[in-house]
């Protein structure tokens, strides 16, 4: 009885049938001018046996690929299962400033499919030190200048923006059928006011909020906590921007960070911090 | 006074103080951001938002899982065992 030796694998996100039992004899076979083999979310350098439903990325660098392995391959270093997850996640941010410009592009390169960008204001100099825009950008709406980074990053999601501030009249129309929103406002009463609103008039919907990035001090005291049901705030509740104590890059990003790190958890539905 | 004497006045006084028992302000113990609190006698959301100094406009509250919405914080009188949740939020971002 002749038994089916045959692996069925993925291969730059095609699915493949084939004799190979380990990841150097697959990139013999298809992948021999490769020089970065990734296999279930991990760059190895050695080789590695396979089993049944692994999941492989074969790239050459210097090479652009075709254009339906493309983003296969951005996605190939997540951990395995995130991609086909997130992809059909719908995150809405609110504020394109120091949190929101980084967390929309941190959430861009994980492949959330879906976002909605907000924000009323153009980008000038002194943004600079902690948003992610550039020079060029200068004098741009951001919503604009988002729209350009992310597609620059990640082609393959959908990006809705609207040019508007958020207020008490407009914020449910704005963010209905949103999964998950990111506060990621500068004003506190604003803030308040928006996470208020949307708790109490979206009753599916998770908020993401931040509160006290500012200054230089301590990394490790920027958390997040959940602080109701459906309301996580990340930041540590006291630096507030003021006279003294600016905004400054790392504080702000690692913020975002927490923001953008919880909102992929919820997509993946995990409600724990 | 002996002790039946004590008894009976005491127990005709119940009867002529009707509201001799509420008249002892009522304690309310319940958990504010994760800590028990001891509350002296009736007391609304609003109030006690305002002894403890939160700027009423740039805060969220959540009251046993649901989110109390400004207009009402007036109107909610806290209770023995309520479990507040009081988000204060500072600038940036």
């Amino acid at each position: 009885m002749e038994v089916d030796k045959d692996l069925r694998i993925t291969v730059n996100g095609k699915e493949r049938k084939g004799p190979w039992n380990t990841a150097f004899a697959v990139q013999k076979e298809l992948g021999e001018r490769c020089d970065v083999i990734i296999v279930n979310g991990y760059q190895i350098d050695h080789d590695c046996i396979l089993q049944e439903g692994d999941c492989l990325h074969l790239i050459q660098k210097g090479v652009m690929p075709e254009r339906d392995q493309l983003e296969s391959m951005m996605a190939a270093r997540h951990t395995p299962k995130v991609h086909e997850r997130v992809k059909k996640g719908r995150v809405a941010v609110v504020g394109l400033g120091g949190l929101g410009s980084h967390i929309a592009v941190m959430l861009a390169r994980t492949g959330v499919g879906h976002l909605l960008l907000l924000d009323f204001d153009v980008v000038e100099p002194s943004n600079l030190n902690r948003q992610s825009y550039s020079v060029s950008h200068l004098g741009l709406p951001k919503t604009e200048a988002m729209q350009r980074q992310i597609h620059d990053i990640n082609p393959y999601i959908e990006v809705s923006v609207r040019n508007t501030r958020i207020t008490e009249e407009n914020a449910l129309e704005l963010l209905a059928g949103w999964d998950v929103i990111c506060e990621a406002l500068d004003n506190p009463n604003a803030k308040a006011m928006l996470v208020n609103r949307v708790l109490t008039g979206l009753p599916d919907v998770k908020v993401v909020a931040a509160s006290g990035m500012a200054g230089y001090g301590s990394s490790n005291s920027i958390q997040t906590i959940r602080k109701m049901n459906r309301l996580y705030v990340c930041g540590d509740s006291e630096s507030e921007a003021r006279m003294g104590m600016g905004l400054m890059a790392p504080r702000v990003e690692i913020c975002a960070g927490h923001q953008a790190n919880m909102a992929l958890r919820l997509l993946m539905g995990i409600s724990d911090v | 006074m002996g002790y039946t004497t004590t008894g009976v006045a005491l127990f005709v006084s119940s009867f002529l103080c009707p509201t001799g028992s509420s008249t002892r302000k009522r304690v309310r113990k319940m958990k504010i951001n994760g800590t028990v609190v001891t509350l002296q006698g009736e007391i609304t959301l609003l109030e006690y938002l305002q002894q403890s100094q939160y700027d009423c406009l740039k805060i969220a509250v959540e009251r046993n899982g649901e989110i109390v919405p400004r207009a009402g914080y007036a109107n909610v009188v806290l209770q023995q065992q309520d479990v507040l949740e009081i988000v204060r939020f500072v600038g940036g971002g």
